[in-house]
Protein backbone atom coordinates (compact mmCIF):
# COMPACT_ATOMS: atom_id res chain seq x y z
CA UNK A 1 0.00 0.00 0.00
CA UNK A 2 1.37 3.37 -0.96
CA UNK A 3 2.82 5.58 2.38
CA UNK A 4 0.51 8.67 3.02
CA UNK A 5 2.54 11.40 2.19
CA UNK A 6 3.61 13.43 5.20
CA UNK A 7 2.98 16.99 6.05
CA UNK A 8 6.50 17.54 6.80
CA UNK A 9 8.31 16.59 3.76
CA UNK A 10 12.11 17.00 4.63
CA UNK A 11 12.84 15.58 1.53
CA UNK A 12 12.31 19.20 -0.07
CA UNK A 13 14.68 20.99 2.26
CA UNK A 14 18.06 22.15 1.29
CA UNK A 15 20.07 21.14 4.32
CA UNK A 16 17.80 17.46 4.49
CA UNK A 17 18.38 17.44 0.15
CA UNK A 18 22.29 16.62 1.15
CA UNK A 19 21.85 15.22 3.85
CA UNK A 20 22.46 11.58 2.75
CA UNK A 21 25.61 13.11 0.94
CA UNK A 22 27.28 14.43 4.01
CA UNK A 23 26.22 11.46 5.79
CA UNK A 24 27.52 9.21 3.29
CA UNK A 25 30.99 11.23 3.35
CA UNK A 26 31.14 10.56 7.31
CA UNK A 27 30.06 6.86 6.84
CA UNK A 28 32.84 6.31 4.38
CA UNK A 29 35.47 7.56 7.34
CA UNK A 30 33.32 5.63 9.42
CA UNK A 31 33.48 2.18 7.55
CA UNK A 32 37.51 2.93 7.31
CA UNK A 33 38.26 3.34 10.31
CA UNK A 34 35.87 0.22 11.63
CA UNK A 35 38.16 -1.44 8.70
CA UNK A 36 41.33 0.19 10.28
CA UNK A 37 40.34 -1.04 13.81
CA UNK A 38 39.16 -4.97 12.60
CA UNK A 39 42.27 -5.56 10.53
CA UNK A 40 44.60 -4.24 13.25
CA UNK A 41 43.00 -5.94 15.77
CA UNK A 42 43.39 -9.36 13.83
CA UNK A 43 46.85 -8.75 12.99
CA UNK A 44 47.49 -8.20 16.40
CA UNK A 45 45.97 -10.85 17.48
CA UNK A 46 47.94 -13.00 15.40
CA UNK A 47 51.20 -11.40 16.94
CA UNK A 48 50.34 -11.78 19.86
CA UNK A 49 49.52 -15.38 20.20
CA UNK A 50 53.02 -16.46 18.64
CA UNK A 51 51.26 -18.57 15.69
CA UNK A 52 53.45 -15.65 13.33
CA UNK A 53 56.52 -15.88 15.40
CA UNK A 54 59.62 -17.72 14.48
CA UNK A 55 60.93 -19.54 17.22
CA UNK A 56 64.49 -20.84 17.52
CA UNK A 57 66.66 -22.29 19.89
CA UNK A 58 70.35 -22.04 19.57
CA UNK A 59 72.92 -24.32 21.41
CA UNK A 60 76.87 -22.98 20.73
CA UNK A 61 78.88 -25.05 18.12
CA UNK A 62 80.07 -28.46 19.26
CA UNK A 63 77.24 -28.89 21.82
CA UNK A 64 77.25 -32.70 22.88
CA UNK A 65 74.54 -34.68 21.70
CA UNK A 66 73.40 -35.43 24.79
CA UNK A 67 72.55 -31.44 25.25
CA UNK A 68 70.81 -31.42 22.12
CA UNK A 69 68.69 -34.18 22.88
CA UNK A 70 67.62 -32.76 26.10
CA UNK A 71 66.67 -29.25 24.18
CA UNK A 72 64.64 -30.96 21.84
CA UNK A 73 62.91 -32.89 24.44
CA UNK A 74 62.11 -30.37 26.42
CA UNK A 75 60.91 -28.08 23.77
CA UNK A 76 58.70 -31.40 22.22
CA UNK A 77 57.12 -30.91 25.77
CA UNK A 78 56.15 -27.54 25.73
CA UNK A 79 52.50 -27.17 25.83
CA UNK A 80 51.47 -25.16 22.76
CA UNK A 81 54.75 -26.22 20.21
CA UNK A 82 53.88 -28.67 17.31
CA UNK A 83 57.26 -29.76 16.44
CA UNK A 84 60.82 -29.25 17.31
CA UNK A 85 63.14 -30.71 14.95
CA UNK A 86 66.90 -29.90 14.51
CA UNK A 87 68.16 -28.15 11.73
CA UNK A 88 69.93 -30.06 8.90
CA UNK A 89 73.29 -29.11 8.12
CA UNK A 90 71.25 -28.70 4.20
CA UNK A 91 68.90 -26.07 5.88
CA UNK A 92 71.64 -24.17 7.01
CA UNK A 93 73.66 -24.47 3.95
CA UNK A 94 70.55 -22.90 2.30
CA UNK A 95 69.82 -20.27 4.97
CA UNK A 96 73.65 -18.84 4.70
CA UNK A 97 74.24 -19.16 1.19
CA UNK A 98 73.26 -15.74 -0.32
CA UNK A 99 76.63 -14.91 2.23
CA UNK A 100 78.61 -17.86 2.14
CA UNK A 101 77.93 -18.75 -1.03
CA UNK A 102 77.55 -22.56 -2.30
CA UNK A 103 80.97 -23.71 -1.77
CA UNK A 104 82.39 -25.58 1.66
CA UNK A 105 82.88 -22.80 3.44
CA UNK A 106 80.75 -24.28 5.86
CA UNK A 107 82.36 -26.91 6.91
CA UNK A 108 85.24 -24.74 8.68
CA UNK A 109 82.86 -22.34 10.10
CA UNK A 110 81.55 -23.47 14.05
CA UNK A 111 78.43 -22.88 13.44
CA UNK A 112 75.77 -23.33 16.22
CA UNK A 113 73.04 -25.75 16.45
CA UNK A 114 69.61 -24.21 15.34
CA UNK A 115 66.41 -26.27 16.52
CA UNK A 116 62.71 -24.89 14.44
CA UNK A 117 60.16 -24.81 16.74
CA UNK A 118 57.19 -24.76 15.08
CA UNK A 119 53.52 -23.95 17.40
CA UNK A 120 50.69 -24.94 17.04
CA UNK A 121 48.24 -22.51 15.19
CA UNK A 122 46.32 -20.79 17.82
CA UNK A 123 48.23 -21.75 20.83
CA UNK A 124 49.83 -19.35 23.31
CA UNK A 125 52.96 -20.65 25.03
CA UNK A 126 54.50 -19.85 27.92
CA UNK A 127 57.79 -18.57 26.57
CA UNK A 128 59.18 -17.23 29.74
CA UNK A 129 58.61 -21.17 31.57
CA UNK A 130 59.55 -22.82 28.52
CA UNK A 131 62.75 -20.93 28.62
CA UNK A 132 63.26 -21.80 32.56
CA UNK A 133 63.09 -25.65 31.83
CA UNK A 134 65.10 -25.58 28.48
CA UNK A 135 67.89 -23.45 31.02
CA UNK A 136 67.44 -26.55 33.23
CA UNK A 137 67.96 -28.79 30.47
CA UNK A 138 70.33 -27.40 28.61
CA UNK A 139 72.23 -24.53 29.97
CA UNK A 140 74.21 -23.37 27.10
CA UNK A 141 71.12 -23.09 24.88
CA UNK A 142 69.21 -20.08 24.11
CA UNK A 143 65.35 -19.30 23.36
CA UNK A 144 64.76 -16.85 20.49
CA UNK A 145 61.40 -15.80 20.23
CA UNK A 146 61.49 -12.29 18.67
CA UNK A 147 58.80 -11.29 21.12
CA UNK A 148 60.24 -8.23 22.38
CA UNK A 149 59.96 -6.79 19.20
CA UNK A 150 56.77 -8.71 18.42
CA UNK A 151 55.31 -6.59 21.88
CA UNK A 152 56.58 -3.53 20.05
CA UNK A 153 54.53 -4.16 16.89
CA UNK A 154 51.47 -4.76 18.68
CA UNK A 155 51.71 -2.14 20.98
CA UNK A 156 52.10 0.10 17.38
CA UNK A 157 49.09 -1.36 16.15
CA UNK A 158 47.24 -0.98 19.46
CA UNK A 159 47.59 2.57 19.08
CA UNK A 160 46.30 2.35 15.66
CA UNK A 161 43.29 0.91 16.56
CA UNK A 162 42.62 3.58 19.55
CA UNK A 163 43.79 6.05 16.91
CA UNK A 164 41.06 4.52 14.34
CA UNK A 165 38.36 4.70 17.47
CA UNK A 166 39.02 8.15 18.41
CA UNK A 167 38.56 8.93 14.27
CA UNK A 168 35.26 6.98 14.35
CA UNK A 169 34.11 8.63 17.36
CA UNK A 170 34.61 12.17 15.89
CA UNK A 171 32.77 10.95 12.40
CA UNK A 172 30.19 9.33 14.42
CA UNK A 173 29.54 13.19 17.03
CA UNK A 174 30.09 15.13 13.42
CA UNK A 175 27.39 13.18 11.76
CA UNK A 176 24.90 13.32 15.07
CA UNK A 177 25.91 17.31 14.97
CA UNK A 178 24.80 17.32 10.59
CA UNK A 179 21.98 15.67 11.71
CA UNK A 180 20.79 18.44 14.22
CA UNK A 181 21.74 20.96 12.23
CA UNK A 182 19.70 19.31 9.29
CA UNK A 183 16.49 19.06 11.62
CA UNK A 184 16.92 22.78 12.86
CA UNK A 185 17.02 23.74 9.68
CA UNK A 186 13.88 21.54 8.80
CA UNK A 187 11.99 23.22 12.00
CA UNK A 188 12.70 26.34 11.35
CA UNK A 189 11.78 25.97 7.17
CA UNK A 190 8.55 23.80 8.65
CA UNK A 191 7.70 26.42 11.33
CA UNK A 192 4.39 26.96 10.59
CA UNK A 193 3.47 23.34 9.54
CA UNK A 194 4.54 22.18 12.55
CA UNK A 195 2.71 24.92 14.43
CA UNK A 196 -0.33 23.50 11.74
CA UNK A 197 0.16 20.45 13.44
CA UNK A 198 0.41 21.36 16.80
CA UNK A 199 -2.82 23.27 16.98
CA UNK A 200 -4.81 20.37 15.13
CA UNK A 201 -3.54 18.13 17.70
CA UNK A 202 -0.07 16.49 17.29
CA UNK A 203 1.85 15.79 20.25
CA UNK A 204 5.84 16.71 20.20
CA UNK A 205 6.10 12.75 19.97
CA UNK A 206 3.99 12.82 16.82
CA UNK A 207 6.23 15.60 15.25
CA UNK A 208 9.38 13.65 16.51
CA UNK A 209 8.26 10.79 14.56
CA UNK A 210 7.56 12.72 11.81
CA UNK A 211 11.14 13.65 11.64
CA UNK A 212 12.93 10.98 12.98
CA UNK A 213 11.64 8.22 10.35
CA UNK A 214 12.59 10.45 7.68
CA UNK A 215 15.84 10.88 8.75
CA UNK A 216 16.07 7.45 9.29
CA UNK A 217 15.57 6.40 5.66
CA UNK A 218 17.85 9.68 4.47
CA UNK A 219 20.98 8.33 7.28
CA UNK A 220 20.30 4.23 5.34
CA UNK A 221 20.74 6.02 2.19
CA UNK A 222 23.80 7.60 3.13
CA UNK A 223 25.16 5.18 5.26
CA UNK A 224 24.52 2.46 2.42
CA UNK A 225 26.48 5.05 -0.31
CA UNK A 226 28.92 5.18 2.18
CA UNK A 227 29.70 2.01 3.20
CA UNK A 228 29.58 0.69 -0.71
CA UNK A 229 32.41 3.20 -1.89
CA UNK A 230 34.56 2.25 1.58
CA UNK A 231 33.51 -1.56 0.69
CA UNK A 232 34.83 -0.63 -2.66
CA UNK A 233 38.17 0.91 -1.46
CA UNK A 234 38.78 -1.38 0.89
CA UNK A 235 39.06 -4.32 -2.04
CA UNK A 236 41.67 -2.36 -3.71
CA UNK A 237 43.61 -1.64 -0.77
CA UNK A 238 43.36 -5.58 -0.08
CA UNK A 239 44.18 -6.33 -3.45
CA UNK A 240 47.33 -4.20 -3.21
CA UNK A 241 48.49 -5.19 -0.21
CA UNK A 242 48.50 -9.07 -1.29
CA UNK A 243 50.43 -7.83 -4.33
CA UNK A 244 53.25 -6.77 -1.51
CA UNK A 245 55.73 -9.08 0.17
CA UNK A 246 55.03 -8.44 3.95
CA UNK A 247 55.35 -11.37 6.26
CA UNK A 248 55.05 -9.11 9.58
CA UNK A 249 51.11 -8.75 8.19
CA UNK A 250 49.71 -12.27 8.22
CA UNK A 251 45.85 -11.29 7.85
CA UNK A 252 44.87 -7.79 6.37
CA UNK A 253 41.66 -9.09 5.72
CA UNK A 254 38.27 -8.14 7.62
CA UNK A 255 37.13 -11.33 8.06
CA UNK A 256 33.49 -12.37 8.64
CA UNK A 257 33.11 -10.15 11.51
CA UNK A 258 34.53 -7.24 10.33
CA UNK A 259 32.26 -7.22 6.62
CA UNK A 260 29.54 -8.22 8.87
CA UNK A 261 30.17 -5.05 10.86
CA UNK A 262 30.55 -2.61 7.52
CA UNK A 263 27.11 -4.15 6.18
CA UNK A 264 25.37 -3.24 9.90
CA UNK A 265 27.04 0.33 9.74
CA UNK A 266 24.32 1.67 7.34
CA UNK A 267 21.44 0.65 9.73
CA UNK A 268 23.74 1.86 12.32
CA UNK A 269 24.08 5.12 10.65
CA UNK A 270 19.68 5.40 10.12
CA UNK A 271 19.72 4.58 13.89
CA UNK A 272 21.57 7.43 14.56
CA UNK A 273 20.41 9.93 12.62
CA UNK A 274 17.11 9.02 13.64
CA UNK A 275 18.13 9.49 17.45
CA UNK A 276 19.64 12.71 16.77
CA UNK A 277 16.41 13.87 14.68
CA UNK A 278 14.07 12.71 17.92
CA UNK A 279 16.06 14.20 19.93
CA UNK A 280 16.63 17.81 18.24
CA UNK A 281 13.16 17.82 17.57
CA UNK A 282 12.06 17.03 21.22
CA UNK A 283 14.06 19.66 22.40
CA UNK A 284 13.21 22.65 20.71
CA UNK A 285 9.40 22.08 20.73
CA UNK A 286 9.66 21.65 24.38
CA UNK A 287 10.64 25.48 24.57
CA UNK A 288 7.62 26.43 22.45
CA UNK A 289 4.35 27.27 24.53
CA UNK B 1 -17.47 23.59 28.25
CA UNK B 2 -15.20 26.21 27.97
CA UNK B 3 -15.30 29.14 30.95
CA UNK B 4 -12.69 32.25 31.11
CA UNK B 5 -12.25 33.69 34.62
CA UNK B 6 -10.82 37.27 34.56
CA UNK B 7 -8.31 35.96 31.80
CA UNK B 8 -5.36 38.38 31.21
CA UNK B 9 -2.82 37.87 27.90
CA UNK B 10 0.33 39.67 27.17
CA UNK B 11 3.17 38.15 25.02
CA UNK B 12 6.52 38.08 26.63
CA UNK B 13 7.30 41.62 28.16
CA UNK B 14 5.04 43.56 25.84
CA UNK B 15 1.68 45.20 27.47
CA UNK B 16 -1.51 43.58 28.12
CA UNK B 17 -3.47 42.43 24.77
CA UNK B 18 -6.42 41.24 26.52
CA UNK B 19 -7.84 42.12 29.79
CA UNK B 20 -10.21 40.42 32.49
CA UNK B 21 -11.83 38.60 30.09
CA UNK B 22 -14.49 36.24 31.61
CA UNK B 23 -17.57 34.57 29.41
CA UNK B 24 -18.98 30.74 29.08
CA UNK B 25 -19.41 28.77 26.17
CA UNK B 26 -22.50 26.23 26.86
CA UNK B 27 -22.52 23.16 24.82
CA UNK B 28 -24.17 23.15 22.03
CA UNK B 29 -24.28 26.95 21.75
CA UNK B 30 -23.29 28.82 18.51
CA UNK B 31 -21.47 32.33 19.11
CA UNK B 32 -20.14 34.98 17.09
CA UNK B 33 -17.25 37.18 18.34
CA UNK B 34 -16.83 40.46 16.93
CA UNK B 35 -14.73 43.72 17.67
CA UNK B 36 -12.41 46.13 15.69
CA UNK B 37 -9.12 45.31 14.36
CA UNK B 38 -6.48 44.92 16.58
CA UNK B 39 -9.21 44.30 19.37
CA UNK B 40 -8.17 40.92 20.53
CA UNK B 41 -10.06 38.46 18.49
CA UNK B 42 -6.87 36.68 17.48
CA UNK B 43 -5.42 37.02 20.42
CA UNK B 44 -8.43 35.45 22.12
CA UNK B 45 -9.10 32.67 19.65
CA UNK B 46 -5.25 31.75 20.15
CA UNK B 47 -6.10 31.41 23.64
CA UNK B 48 -8.84 29.11 22.62
CA UNK B 49 -6.87 26.37 20.68
CA UNK B 50 -4.59 26.27 22.90
CA UNK B 51 -2.00 28.13 20.95
CA UNK B 52 -0.77 30.19 23.64
CA UNK B 53 -1.31 30.24 27.11
CA UNK B 54 -3.01 33.27 29.44
CA UNK B 55 -0.58 35.52 31.52
CA UNK B 56 -3.13 35.38 34.19
CA UNK B 57 -6.77 34.24 34.85
CA UNK B 58 -8.22 30.68 34.77
CA UNK B 59 -9.23 29.00 31.39
CA UNK B 60 -11.62 25.79 31.90
CA UNK B 61 -12.02 23.65 28.43
CA UNK B 62 -14.12 20.73 28.58
CA UNK B 63 -13.73 20.49 32.61
CA UNK B 64 -9.70 20.34 32.69
CA UNK B 65 -8.00 23.45 33.66
CA UNK B 66 -5.77 24.77 31.04
CA UNK B 67 -3.25 25.70 33.72
CA UNK B 68 -2.53 22.34 34.68
CA UNK B 69 -2.13 20.32 31.51
CA UNK B 70 0.99 19.49 30.38
CA UNK B 71 2.04 19.05 26.73
CA UNK B 72 0.69 15.79 26.30
CA UNK B 73 -2.26 16.57 27.85
CA UNK B 74 -3.09 19.84 26.33
CA UNK B 75 -2.60 17.83 22.51
CA UNK B 76 -5.71 16.15 23.38
CA UNK B 77 -7.20 18.38 24.06
CA UNK B 78 -6.85 20.36 21.16
CA UNK B 79 -8.07 17.07 19.58
CA UNK B 80 -11.32 18.20 20.82
CA UNK B 81 -10.92 21.39 19.21
CA UNK B 82 -11.78 22.11 15.50
CA UNK B 83 -9.80 25.29 13.83
CA UNK B 84 -10.96 27.32 10.59
CA UNK B 85 -8.47 30.10 10.23
CA UNK B 86 -8.46 32.71 8.77
CA UNK B 87 -5.56 32.33 6.02
CA UNK B 88 -7.08 28.52 5.59
CA UNK B 89 -3.54 27.26 6.54
CA UNK B 90 -3.91 24.12 4.19
CA UNK B 91 -0.58 22.22 3.02
CA UNK B 92 0.43 23.08 -0.19
CA UNK B 93 1.89 19.34 -1.18
CA UNK B 94 -0.78 17.99 0.26
CA UNK B 95 -4.06 16.57 -1.84
CA UNK B 96 -7.71 17.93 -0.65
CA UNK B 97 -8.29 14.74 0.63
CA UNK B 98 -5.19 14.35 2.37
CA UNK B 99 -5.61 17.75 4.08
CA UNK B 100 -8.74 16.77 5.13
CA UNK B 101 -7.26 13.65 6.52
CA UNK B 102 -4.33 15.26 8.68
CA UNK B 103 -6.35 15.58 11.73
CA UNK B 104 -7.39 11.92 11.99
CA UNK B 105 -3.60 10.36 10.85
CA UNK B 106 -2.64 12.74 13.98
CA UNK B 107 -5.35 11.12 16.20
CA UNK B 108 -3.51 7.60 15.06
CA UNK B 109 -6.83 6.64 12.78
CA UNK B 110 -5.72 3.77 10.51
CA UNK B 111 -5.16 4.03 6.75
CA UNK B 112 -8.24 2.02 6.47
CA UNK B 113 -11.01 3.91 8.28
CA UNK B 114 -10.05 7.58 6.75
CA UNK B 115 -10.95 7.43 3.25
CA UNK B 116 -14.50 6.93 3.27
CA UNK B 117 -15.17 9.87 6.29
CA UNK B 118 -13.24 11.93 4.43
CA UNK B 119 -14.80 11.09 1.33
CA UNK B 120 -18.04 11.87 2.39
CA UNK B 121 -17.25 14.93 4.24
CA UNK B 122 -15.27 16.76 0.99
CA UNK B 123 -19.03 15.56 -0.57
CA UNK B 124 -20.74 17.28 2.36
CA UNK B 125 -18.79 20.67 1.65
CA UNK B 126 -19.25 20.43 -2.03
CA UNK B 127 -15.89 19.24 -2.71
CA UNK B 128 -16.58 15.65 -3.79
CA UNK B 129 -14.86 16.36 -7.66
CA UNK B 130 -11.92 18.09 -6.04
CA UNK B 131 -10.13 15.00 -4.14
CA UNK B 132 -7.04 14.83 -5.39
CA UNK B 133 -7.10 18.66 -6.45
CA UNK B 134 -4.47 20.60 -4.22
CA UNK B 135 -5.20 23.62 -2.52
CA UNK B 136 -3.13 26.32 -4.80
CA UNK B 137 -5.73 25.19 -7.88
CA UNK B 138 -8.47 25.99 -5.42
CA UNK B 139 -10.29 29.06 -5.31
CA UNK B 140 -10.73 30.91 -2.14
CA UNK B 141 -13.95 29.34 -1.19
CA UNK B 142 -13.08 26.36 -2.16
CA UNK B 143 -10.07 26.36 0.19
CA UNK B 144 -12.09 27.84 2.84
CA UNK B 145 -14.50 24.98 2.63
CA UNK B 146 -11.47 22.70 2.58
CA UNK B 147 -10.38 24.35 5.86
CA UNK B 148 -13.60 23.59 7.46
CA UNK B 149 -14.11 20.07 6.20
CA UNK B 150 -10.46 19.68 8.03
CA UNK B 151 -11.56 21.22 11.23
CA UNK B 152 -14.69 19.19 11.50
CA UNK B 153 -13.38 15.76 10.37
CA UNK B 154 -12.91 14.34 14.26
CA UNK B 155 -16.19 15.49 14.77
CA UNK B 156 -15.22 18.36 17.10
CA UNK B 157 -16.82 19.08 20.17
CA UNK B 158 -15.87 23.13 19.78
CA UNK B 159 -15.38 24.68 16.55
CA UNK B 160 -13.56 28.19 16.24
CA UNK B 161 -13.46 30.19 12.93
CA UNK B 162 -11.83 33.17 12.54
CA UNK B 163 -12.98 35.23 9.87
CA UNK B 164 -14.44 32.41 7.64
CA UNK B 165 -16.10 34.35 5.14
CA UNK B 166 -13.15 36.96 5.14
CA UNK B 167 -11.97 35.76 1.66
CA UNK B 168 -14.92 34.89 -0.02
CA UNK B 169 -17.71 36.63 -1.78
CA UNK B 170 -21.37 37.07 -0.05
CA UNK B 171 -22.84 34.04 -1.90
CA UNK B 172 -19.85 31.92 -0.90
CA UNK B 173 -19.79 33.47 2.56
CA UNK B 174 -23.64 32.76 3.18
CA UNK B 175 -23.13 28.77 1.94
CA UNK B 176 -20.06 28.91 5.01
CA UNK B 177 -22.87 29.96 7.71
CA UNK B 178 -24.87 27.47 6.38
CA UNK B 179 -22.45 24.52 6.79
CA UNK B 180 -21.57 26.05 10.69
CA UNK B 181 -25.39 26.35 11.57
CA UNK B 182 -25.17 22.47 10.00
CA UNK B 183 -22.80 21.70 12.25
CA UNK B 184 -24.38 23.49 15.06
CA UNK B 185 -27.63 21.76 14.55
CA UNK B 186 -25.63 18.54 15.00
CA UNK B 187 -24.54 19.69 18.71
CA UNK B 188 -20.95 21.35 17.50
CA UNK B 189 -20.83 24.40 19.82
CA UNK B 190 -19.22 26.91 17.28
CA UNK B 191 -17.70 30.39 18.06
CA UNK B 192 -16.83 32.14 15.19
CA UNK B 193 -14.81 35.78 14.91
CA UNK B 194 -15.79 37.86 12.70
CA UNK B 195 -15.83 42.09 12.23
CA UNK B 196 -18.58 41.97 9.48
CA UNK B 197 -21.51 43.28 11.53
CA UNK B 198 -24.35 42.67 8.56
CA UNK B 199 -23.13 38.92 8.99
CA UNK B 200 -24.05 39.15 12.40
CA UNK B 201 -27.28 41.10 12.48
CA UNK B 202 -28.47 38.04 10.10
CA UNK B 203 -28.24 36.14 12.37
CA UNK B 204 -29.91 35.13 16.15
CA UNK B 205 -27.19 34.42 17.54
CA UNK B 206 -25.08 35.63 20.73
CA UNK B 207 -22.32 37.95 20.22
CA UNK B 208 -19.39 38.75 22.47
CA UNK B 209 -17.82 42.51 21.63
CA UNK B 210 -14.12 43.00 22.43
CA UNK B 211 -12.65 46.55 22.29
CA UNK B 212 -9.09 47.48 23.36
CA UNK B 213 -8.66 43.91 24.95
CA UNK B 214 -11.82 43.76 26.44
CA UNK B 215 -14.77 42.22 26.50
CA UNK B 216 -17.91 44.65 26.74
CA UNK B 217 -20.51 43.16 25.99
CA UNK B 218 -22.46 39.65 25.34
CA UNK B 219 -25.52 40.76 23.40
CA UNK B 220 -28.16 38.71 21.11
CA UNK B 221 -29.47 40.49 18.20
CA UNK B 222 -32.67 41.28 19.83
CA UNK B 223 -30.89 42.60 22.43
CA UNK B 224 -28.56 44.88 19.71
CA UNK B 225 -32.04 45.76 18.51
Amino acid sequence: MRRAPSALELRRDGAARYLPWTIGLKMFFAALAVAGMVALERVASTWESGANAVVTVELPAGSSAAMIDAALETMRRTVGVASAELLSEDAMADLLSPWLGAGDAMQDLPLPVLIDVRIDEGEVVDWAEAEARLYEAAPEASLETGMVWVERLVDFARLGQLLAAIVLMVVVAVAALTVVFATRSGLAIHRETVELLHLLGASDGYLAREFQWQAFWLGIRGGVGGVLCAGGALVVIGFAAGRMEAPLLPNVGLGVVGWLLLILLPALSGLLTMAAARQTVLHDLARVP
Amino acid sequence: MVRFENVGMRYGLGPEVLRDISFTLEPGSFQFLTGPSGAGKSSLLRLLFLGYRPSRGLITMFGEDVAEADREQLALLRQRIGVVFQDFRLVDHLSARENVALPLRIAGVGDEDILAPVTELLDWVGLGDKLDAFPQTLSGGEKQRLAIARAVIRRPRLLLADEPTGNVDGVNGRRILRLFEALNDLGTTILLATHDERLIARYAHPCMRLVAGQLLEVATREAAQ
